[in-house]
């Protein structure tokens, strides 16, 4: 008995020896967690380095080719065409196996096919939906390491170039490590976009990691992902540091080297908008998912104060707005610094005309400025009054004398005030000579997330605001962006709201405080003057701050504009001033 | 009745049933008789409306119903039905072209001038208060007043090509946002309908008071914007629909084939002519149906589709043939010249113009014909193939002239322009 232990103790041991060897010889590296190995160990990485350029591409086909050469093979396609193959030994058995992507106009196919006498055994590893809007594609593969294989295939779709990227790892049943979307231009995003995919050992571990190397217009940002134990993992430092340095850069030259820190600003600022899932607008997308988490993003926001900066003192204003605008529930939040940088350079902006004004009257509370006619403006605060510009004779108007300058064609229905709520900013309508009133979105709260606490305050002079009334409906404003808000004759919602572009035509007649009857020209408040807009002429705005604007102490708290687009009334703090140009 | 002299027994409670159900009888009938109730007080403001409903016209009543009311004109023949008039593209559903108005037969004066933003390829479409509708390629579309000011404008957002229908209360038109838009006379939205390619082509007025419009085929919408049926067809359509008394919605594809429906959106018959269809039909006073074609044929057919005769220009046909009253066709060519053709397809007089005619003619009460051509001039031809006289533009007119009961001429220009002379 003792010896039949020992001889299968002795047996046991010998194997185990032999397994030690067989394994130690086979060329392939057994990570301890069980996972595939993804890269060759340090002394051959230089030669991996080397050799890359030796790497073997695929080959590309014909169209409506589908049959596939596998070894002394062939496969045959059971649907669509191929575009591609990699003839490559996936399973370690020495006979070359192929990845192939196919097509049909529906469906994008990535699949492996083994060689199994004369047959061919195809397994599918992905695919991918294709738009119906978009043309056939074209396909590239390429072995990036002796492990790793790219794939892109790309589409001429109506809106612009598509590519899809696939990263697969070289083993017996290969696998997706990652797949990447370039998506065509949107209306937030035009910038052209590039990506090439290779692979180097960014960390010095010894091991082959992934670098997407993303141009957007003149920006490259290296996407990483590096090769760890338990799998590929992004490296989260970018592209945020590449858009800092980009955008610390901007900062230092803001002042020597206007033109030069505004370009550097914004193409910071178009990075951000096609990489960062926060802008909304993303047009980069990872294993599924739409744009890279990005969070608050400081670069951006520094970004962003330079532009601004730089608009304001090129005089052109209206830009600026439209970049402020980005500070609002956007990861660009500025930092004091930043927000300093911004106000200074409104503060300084070198205006195309002197715009000076004189006080009409006081009012302790917040009122509702609007103009009865050229030379009549109405206080509506605590104690309601109409004031005769040229004479500045005040008349007591009772309730019933007080119009809402806000109100529909017929007048039944007036804006009463604008919210800021959970669902967003919404104005609040309702019969003028009832109480009752029911609420009309303007602007939807971006994201799913719900509020955390109910919000549900009146929107300040600063933030988004009814202008005026039109048969069409509402005609809203936040800095430089003007909207319709379609309603029907109850008030009610009658359509999507509208984005007009600049010098587009507006509705008309407009009822409102803050605009013209013919949309011509409209007021826009600012914290440390005021733009008059003019709509369909276009321009940079007129920028309106008397050179006194800091003497009356408080902030903006009403705008309104003249008939004739003239003249603008302003209440800052408690007084009510008169503007002129 | 007898009197049951126990009735008036002193101290006697007892009544007879009947005399004690008479009062009651008589409150139930003076309770249901509206005529001797005391009316209802009306309503002053939503307010006093119960939850949904509104304050409308003194009465409390849903929001969709009062919509559903405007949208049907005051004049209908019944609850439902369509209105008795409608103005659109060429005057009429047959789109023959003629106006009962009369339009200047000497040289007219410039009355004045709106300035859109872009392109007017839209026929204006003059309401029966003297309003101009129309639309323009910078995506807006007004209403101006006779005197030529802006009464309301709207902004579609996209381009609007074609003419606006206005329809008893509502002023219809389709627009590049693949949409058809109905509003009320004073500018306010009242439906969208979402389609599902670009409105390239007016809307007709079936006499079923059912809308029908085209873009990726034929649909027929009811005046409160609700789809009835859609019949696609594989090509963009570009032309409005033409109504045959047959009951047939003719429609042109721009693979060019004429396409009759009937009114439930059947396809009747379907002819294949050669060449694109770029312009509405039109239908003769005897049902003879016309068309030109991109081969620079004009084309007759009857009503059951059979082609009649064929008479080649010497270019594209893309105008509708209008129709003058002694059944001869007036036609525009790509070829620059506008051709009147008889009934049975013989040319009557040929007018040489400097440019390719894009837009369709209309004829005036006395015959006198009003069509613009690319070579910036605006002509008026008489019925025997006369040049009155031709007004210079200064710009390509495509836009179909539209005469408005004063006279007054009003078309687009290629500058943007609307204008009315007279």
């Amino acid at each position: 008995m003792n010896v039949y232990r020992s001889q299968r103790w002795g047996a046991a041991l010998v194997m185990f020896l032999a397994g030690g060897l067989v394994g130690g010889c086979s060329g392939r590296k057994q990570v301890p967690f069980g996972l595939q190995d993804a890269g060759a160990p340090t002394e051959l990485a230089v030669e991996a380095e080397a050799s890359a350029a030796e790497l073997p591409v695929g080959t590309a086909f014909e169209p409506d080719q589908v049959e596939v050469p596998v070894a002394e093979s062939t496969l045959v396609l059971q649907a669509g065409y191929a575009l591609a193959a990699l003839q490559l030994d996936l399973d370690g058995n020495e006979s070359i196996d192929a990845l192939v992507v196919s097509a049909d106009p529906q469906e994008v196919r990535l699949q492996a096919a083994y060689p199994r006498g004369l047959d061919v055994t195809a397994r599918k590893i992905d695919s991918f939906l294709v738009p119906s809007h978009c043309g056939e594609p074209a396909a590239e593969i390429r072995q990036l390491s002796a492990a790793l294989v790219g794939v892109r295939v790309e589409h001429a779709c109506e809106t612009g170039k598509r590519t899809n990227f696939w990263l697969i790892t070289i083993e017996a049943q290969p696998r997706i490590r990652e797949r990447i979307t370039v998506l065509p231009p949107n209306d937030r995003s035009t910038a052209a976009i590039d990506l090439d995919l290779r692979v180097e050992d960014r960390d010095a571990d010894g091991y082959d990691d992934v670098v997407a190397n993303v141009r957007i217009g003149e920006i490259d940002i290296p996407l990483a992902w590096l090769n760890r134990p338990g799998g590929f993992a992004r490296d989260l430092s970018q592209p945020e540091g590449t858009l800092r340095e980009l955008a610390d850069a901007a900062w230092e030259s803001l002042d020597s080297d206007l033109a030069g820190a505004k370009k550097r600003a914004l193409a910071v600022v178009d990075a951000f908008v096609a990489l960062c899932r926060e802008s909304g607008a993303a047009r980069i997308g990872l294993s599924g998912t739409h744009g890279l988490q990005c969070q608050q993003s400081p670069a951006a926001a520094r970004a962003v104060s330079v532009a601004i900066a730089a608009a304001i003192r090129r005089g052109n204003f209206v830009r600026a707005l439209e970049l402020q605008r980005w500070w609002e529930g956007t990861a660009a939040q500025p930092s004091p610094e930043e927000r300093e940088l911004v106000q200074a350079a409104w503060r300084k902006a070198k205006a195309k005309t002197t715009a000076t004004w004189r006080a009409i009257d006081s009012e302790g509370s917040r009122a509702h400025l609007y103009f009865r006619d050229a030379d009549t403006l109405v206080v509506d605060g605590r104690a309601p009054r109409a004031i005769q510009l040229s004479s500045g004779s005040k008349t007591r108007l009772s309730e019933s004398d007080i119009l809402p300058p806000v109100r529909d064609p017929e007048g039944r229905y007036a804006v009463r005030t604008v919210r800021v709520t959970c669902v967003g900013f919404e104005a609040e309508v309702g019969p003028i000579r009832s109480k009752q009133t029911h609420r009309i979105p303007i602007d939807r709260r971006a994201g799913n997330v719900p509020c955390k606490t109910p919000i549900d305050r009146p929107a300040s002079v600063f933030e988004w605001a009814v202008l005026g009334w039109a048969p069409q409906g509402l005609v809203a404003a936040s800095g430089d962006l003007l909207r319709v808000v379609p309603l029907n004759a109850f008030a009610k919602p009658a359509g999507r709201p509208i984005d007009l572009s600049a010098g587009s035509p507006l509705p008309a007649p407009i009822r409102g405080a803050r605009i013209t009857a013919d949309g011509s020209r409209y007021v826009i408040p600012h914290a440390e003057g005021v733009v008059v807009r003019d709509w369909r002429g276009g321009g940079a705005g007129l920028w309106l701050r008397p050179a006194d604007w800091d003497t009356v102490p408080g902030e903006l708290r009403s705008v309104a504009i003249s008939p004739d687009g003239q003249r603008v009334a302003v209440q800052k703090g408690n007084e009510i001033r008169l503007l002129s140009w | 009745m007898t009197m049951d002299r126990r009735w008036y027994s002193p101290g006697a409670l007892r009544c007879s049933p009947q005399l004690l159900l008479a009062p009651a009888l008589l409150l139930v009938v003076a309770a249901c008789s509206g005529a001797r109730s005391r009316p209802s007080t009306p309503c002053m403001s939503d307010a006093e409306c119960r939850a949904d409903r509104i304050c409308h016209e003194g009465r409390c009543r849903f929001v969709e119903e009062v919509l559903a009311e405007l949208a049907v004109p005051p004049d209908a023949a019944e609850p439902g039905a369509g209105p008795r008039s409608a103005n659109g593209f060429m005057g009429d559903a047959a789109h023959t072209g003629r106006s009962e108005n009369r339009g200047p037969s000497a040289s007219p004066s410039p009355a004045w001038t709106y300035q859109t933003g872009a392109r007017v390829f839209a026929s204006p479409v003059v309401g029966g208060d003297g309003t101009v509708y129309v639309g323009s390629l910078d995506g807006q579309f007004v209403a101006l007043n006779p005197d030529g000011s802006l009464k309301w404008r709207y902004s579609a957002g996209q381009k609007i090509y074609p003419s606006a229908l206005v329809a008893g209360t509502s002023v219809i038109f389709g627009t590049h946002q693949q949409e058809l838009v109905s509003l009320s006379l004073e500018g306010q939205p009242r439906w969208k309908l979402p389609l599902q390619d670009l409105v390239d082509a007016s809307a007709t007025l079936g006499p079923d008071g059912k809308v029908y419009v085209v873009a990726n085929g034929a649909y027929a919408v009811d005046l409160l914007g609700r789809l009835h049926w859609h019949k696609p067809t594989a090509d963009h359509v570009r032309t409005a629909p033409v109504i045959h008394p047959a009951g047939l919605v003719v429609i042109g594809t721009t693979e060019g084939s004429l396409v009759a429906l009937r009114l439930d959106g059947s396809v009747a018959w379907e002819v294949a002519l050669g060449g694109a269809i770029e312009g509405a039909a039109s239908v003769d006073d005897g049902g003879r149906i016309y068309t030109g074609t991109g081969r620079g044929e004009i084309v007759q057919l009857d009503q059951a589709g059979s082609v009649r005769w064929r008479f080649k220009t010497g270019d594209e046909v893309r105008a509708t043939p209008a129709i003058a009253r002694d059944g001869t066709v007036i036609v525009g060519s790509y070829d620059g010249s506008v051709y009147a053709i008889s009934p049975t397809g013989a040319l009557r007089w040929k007018v040489a113009t400097g440019g390719r005619v894009r837009a369709s003619a209309r004829i005036d009460a006395d015959g006198r014909i009003y069509v613009g051509s690319q070579d910036n001039f605006l002509y008026c031809i008489d019925p025997s193939g006369s040049v009155l006289w031709r007004y210079n533009v200064g710009q390509d007119v495509d836009s179909t002239v539209e005469i408005g009961s004063d006279g007054t001429l009003y078309f687009g220009s290629d500058d943007g322009g609307v204008h009315a002379l007279r």
